[in-house]
């Protein structure tokens, strides 16, 4: 501090005082400057994220029917959650999620695993082997929706030809009209579409386990199988808790599939909560009945989403 | 690269290996490659013909009329719409990811961490959760059925925060930006001057995934959107399977959109993927595996 030396900044013009340029600039020299940084992100999160989530959550405690303006938007409390615990399609469709879910991730985690392990030998050819296995990961989701429908298709089905031609089927079937079919029909449309994403995190996994590991293993004469399940899986216990933890969220969230494939029919067999809730909302137009379930699902994702936060370490650092 | 090398001769090992990639390979290439040549087939090829028999240009080229000329070249129109989507939405993504991926990793702050765990929370929220309250929020500001809204609400893409975040943690070079500030750079031109010029590859990722979730989104666009003018290709592929009822085996009415029709259409939708995919496949894989590495 040198009291002498002091020189006083000319005196700020109205716009200096507002010029955004200046400001920034300025703001840009103290310790706050990274803030503006994240401006445009944190706009957009509040907009398309944390605002939806509140509106949705209040939403879930108000009368709001579109179609029924006389019943106004007022409070219900727990109306909604009430009338959930008594509706049985509520049970059905979480039911169905549950089955959905489970088998769907089992399924592709299992080819996802085989698949993975294949590529991991490096054989020649494996590189594009691996392109091409990704590839359908990329697909859109309506587009392998409508492709298979018409791969199922009762009529013109190519899987229906090859299993009579095989002979496992008598006559062509409509698989997604039978509602002993149509879960494990759209389930194997969505294994089909969803395994390389654990084909690729399994794969980055495998390249990170030392091979001594398994030079030890040989040495002492374990089996492909002692291998696999003794040094392979317990290896990749994190990566392969995150992809399902990450499958978990995205499938109990995205509709799409089902949406084209069946919209929850027939009767019930394929309706699972997502569904239920975007039904309520746009064919009865309740939109706080639709919000109450809209929670609940929220509720149970952000279990597995803490989940994947811990997992992730990202408190840690 | 794995250390570990098969000895080069026939062993059970290498034929359950070399059957399963066949069999995935089977299992992906056999629909995809019967989804292109069903596009050049007519509709009673289709039901009569075996599955895998090729079609011909004449039909080829009827279905091509029929599908782009139905309902005054809507399909055009669908493109169009995405095409502006996808701009919109890829642009709006990068200027909210870059910046802040970049802040995440070049600084300590107070909220950091929060920020951090918002940006993952906000990766795995519920979409359905949210897709009615933003249906009613774009009301309310006169947004819904315009193209501003979808872009919008589909335009934010925190997994390209994170992977930005990831990128620049591990890139930045801390002695170049050190000295560029005792010259006398400010901190936005540190990040316009040395850290967007290095960043090229995570723009181009976060591009991307970015272009590939908005070219396929379907679920938001077909609750957001009433107006079929203002389609994506996604919704108007399903609008036009259930306008036409080419999938639903009713008896033959007179709309010239068939089972070829929605086969080629289909196609539209995936080319553009398939294509981007193929051009950008060595730095995507390099990318998503160092994601999951780091994650």
């Amino acid at each position: 501090m040198v009291e002498a030396r002091i020189s006083y900044p000319p005196p700020l013009t109205l716009w200096d005082r507002i010029n955004p340029v200046r400001m920034i600039g300025e703001l840009s020299e103290t310790r706050y400057w990274m803030y503006l940084l994240l401006i445009p992100s944190a706009l957009l999160i509040t907009a398309v994220v944390i605002y939806p989530t509140l509106y949705g959550m209040q939403m879930s405690f108000r009368e709001m029917r579109l179609n029924r303006p006389d019943l106004g938007t007022g409070w219900v409390g727990l109306k909604h959650y009430q009338r959930m615990l008594t509706d049985p399609i509520f049970w059905v469709s979480l039911r169905n999620t549950a089955v959905w879910v489970t088998s769907a991730i089992a399924l592709e985690f299992l080819i996802g695993l085989i698949a993975a392990l294949a590529l991991n030998r490096n054989l020649p050819g494996s590189k594009v082997l691996a392109v091409l296995i990704l590839l359908p990961y990329f697909l859109p989701n309506v587009v392998a929706g409508h492709m298979w429908a018409l791969m199922l298709d009762p009529r013109l089905g190519v899987i229906n030809d090859l299993l009579v031609k095989i002979g496992w089927l008598e006559g062509y079937k409509a698989w997604f009209a039978d509602p002993s079919t149509a879960m494990a029909a759209a389930i194997v449309v969505e294994a089909w579409h969803s395994f390389p994403f654990f084909t690729l995190l399994i794969l980055a996994g495998l390249k990170g386990i030392p091979s001594d590991l398994y030079k030890a293993a040989d040495i002492d004469g374990a089996g492909p199988f002692a291998q696999l399940r003794l040094i392979t899986l317990p290896m990749l216990k994190t990566i392969i808790a995150a992809a399902v933890i990450l499958r978990v969220i995205g499938l109990v969230n995205s509709p799409d599939l089902l949406l084209i494939l069946t919209s929850g029919g027939p009767g019930r067999s394929t309706q699972v909560l997502s569904l239920y809730a975007f039904q309520t909302a746009y064919k009865d137009f309740n939109f706080g009945y639709a919000g109450a379930l809209s929670v609940v699902m929220f509720i149970l994702l952000m279990g597995f989403a803490w989940a994947y936060v811990r997992l992730s370490k990202v408190n840690e650092d | 690269m794995s250390t570990r090398t098969a000895p080069m001769r026939i062993n059970p090992g290498r034929f359950v290996v070399f059957a399963t990639l066949a069999f995935a390979v089977c299992f992906y290439g056999i629909p995809l490659l019967w989804l292109f040549i069903a596009g050049t087939r007519s509709e009673s090829s289709l039901l009569t013909q075996s599955p895998f028999a090729l079609g011909d240009w004449d039909s080829f080229a009827r279905t091509w009329t029929n599908l782009t000329t139905y309902n005054n070249f809507q399909i055009l129109t669908w493109t169009v719409n995405s095409l502006i989507y996808v701009v919109g939405g890829v642009l709006l993504s990068l200027i909210a990811c870059i910046p802040a991926g970049y802040a995440l990793a070049a600084s300590e702050f107070p909220g950091r961490r929060l920020v951090l765990i918002f940006t993952l929370i906000a990766m795995i929220t519920p979409s359905t959760a949210v897709v009615l309250p933003i249906f009613l929020e774009l009301n309310m500001l006169g947004l819904s059925n315009t193209y501003a809204g979808l872009i919008l609400a589909s335009g934010f893409f925190p997994f390209g925060v994170y992977l930005t975040y990831v990128y620049f943690s591990t890139s930045l070079p801390k002695g170049v930006m050190d000295s560029a500030r005792v010259d006398g750079a400010n901190r936005f031109q540190l990040f316009s001057r040395i850290a967007l010029p290095l960043a090229r590859p995570i723009i181009a990722l976060v591009a991307f995934f970015s272009f590939l979730g908005i070219w396929s989104n379907y679920f938001l666009a077909f609750v957001l959107l009433s107006d079929d003018k203002l389609y994506n290709l996604p919704v108007g592929l399903t609008a036009l399977v259930s306008g036409s009822g080419a999938l639903s085996n009713l008896p033959s009415n007179d709309v010239p959109i068939k089972k070829p029709e929605v086969v080629l259409a289909a196609i539209l939708v995936v080319l553009p993927v398939l294509l981007i995919f193929m051009a950008a496949q060595r730095f995507v894989r390099s990318g998503m595996l160092s994601g999951a590495e780091k994650g």
